[in-house]
């Protein structure tokens, strides 16, 4: 996964657990964590993950580390950070930042790009609900629209 | 009825956007009499406010009642995480009852829902799935399935294309 698929999909894990045991700052795409970044420096320098292009993967010593891991994990804390990767892993990072944003609004509060995404929410929201990201009710609040309303527009698309 | 039949009979709790395509989309208000005669049918109350919000659902309200029962559901509080702490949505109380009740398939065709349920394991089927089930239960001729499917494929109403695909397969075969 790339460093903004990582960070995000962490950010939304902590949200999820309702923890604070990263420390996230609000500049520039806002929830981005130093800390974080910094301990994806060490996995690639312990021979945990490779970095292949702008995305990091696991080497196979890291393989085996985190099947013992998972192995061990509280069993609702793994699938809630299942569920974050599976909601970001795959997402163009508009659609990514989009999504992130309007989940927790407090990001946005420093944001560089948050206004600029703002303009193309109409694309950005379908895509998110066609991709099963949000429900037909999260998306019609977003666009502030009624749920059938957004439904029949959608009519036609993939 | 004794308990044996009473525990081998199928149970389905149904999401707001189902109903619509199923009751209001398809009129397939016999159909689901018929269909619940051996079946089990749920109406979470939070998805009957919102089928009632709709422009046209009053008229559906009696064969509502004939064939669903309202459920009054106790919110299932491990699935708010996954509804970012939101409770408005229908899905999230559909997804609660059949939490608790896993013999009971979820009716859903949002692929959000769909992917919690899959998540925690919880059986989900969507309207494709019960006009196939109808089919199968020979409650629907094969001229009944032709018209289901030219009202859903003429119909303002979003279903994805592997559900139109699923359609095709089992209306036209």
């Amino acid at each position: 996964m790339s460093k903004l698929h990582f960070q995000k999909a962490l950010l939304y894990f902590e949200r999820m657990q309702k923890k604070k045991d990263i420390e996230f700052s609000d500049f520039h795409y806002g929830g981005v964590s130093y800390e974080l970044q910094e301990n994806l420096e060490d996995l690639e320098e312990y021979g945990l993950v490779n970095r292949v292009g702008n995305k990091y993967l696991l080497t196979e010593e890291g393989e085996n580390i985190t099947r013992e891991l998972v192995s061990q994990y509280d069993k609702e804390a793994l699938r809630k950070l299942v569920f974050a990767k599976q909601q970001l892993n795959d997402l163009p990072d508009k659609e990514l930042l989009y999504l992130m944003y309007r989940l927790f609004p407090d990001t946005q509060a420093n944001s560089t790009e948050y206004e600029r995404l703002e303009r193309e929410k109409r694309t950005l929201i379908r895509r998110l609900f066609v991709k099963g990201r949000i429900t037909a009710y999260m998306a019609a609040e977003w666009l502030a629209i009624s749920e059938a309303d957004f439904l029949e527009s959608l009519s036609g698309t993939e | 009825m004794n308990l044996s039949q009473e525990q081998s009979r199928c149970a389905y709790v149904f999401d707001t956007s189902t109903l619509i395509i199923l009751v209001e989309k398809c009129g397939l208000t016999n159909a689901f009499l018929r269909f619940a005669e051996e079946r089990d049918l749920y109406i979470p109350l939070r998805v009957m406010d919102e089928f009632f919000v709709g422009k046209n659902a009053e008229q559906y309200y009696s064969v509502l009642q004939d064939c669903f029962t309202p459920l009054n559901v106790a919110l299932a509080e491990e699935l708010l995480p996954y509804f970012n702490f939101d409770s408005t949505s229908g899905e999230i109380w559909v997804i609660s009852y059949a939490f608790k009740n896993p013999l009971c398939s979820c009716v859903i065709d949002e692929e959000f829902g769909r992917r919690v349920c899959k998540l925690f394991s919880i059986n989900v089927t969507g309207a494709i799935g019960i006009i196939d089930e109808m089919k199968k239960s020979n409650i629907l001729s094969l001229y009944d399935l032709q018209c289901i499917r030219d009202s859903i494929r003429s119909t303002h109403f979003y279903l994805s294309k592997s559900l139109y695909s699923e359609l095709d397969r089992i209306c036209l075969c």
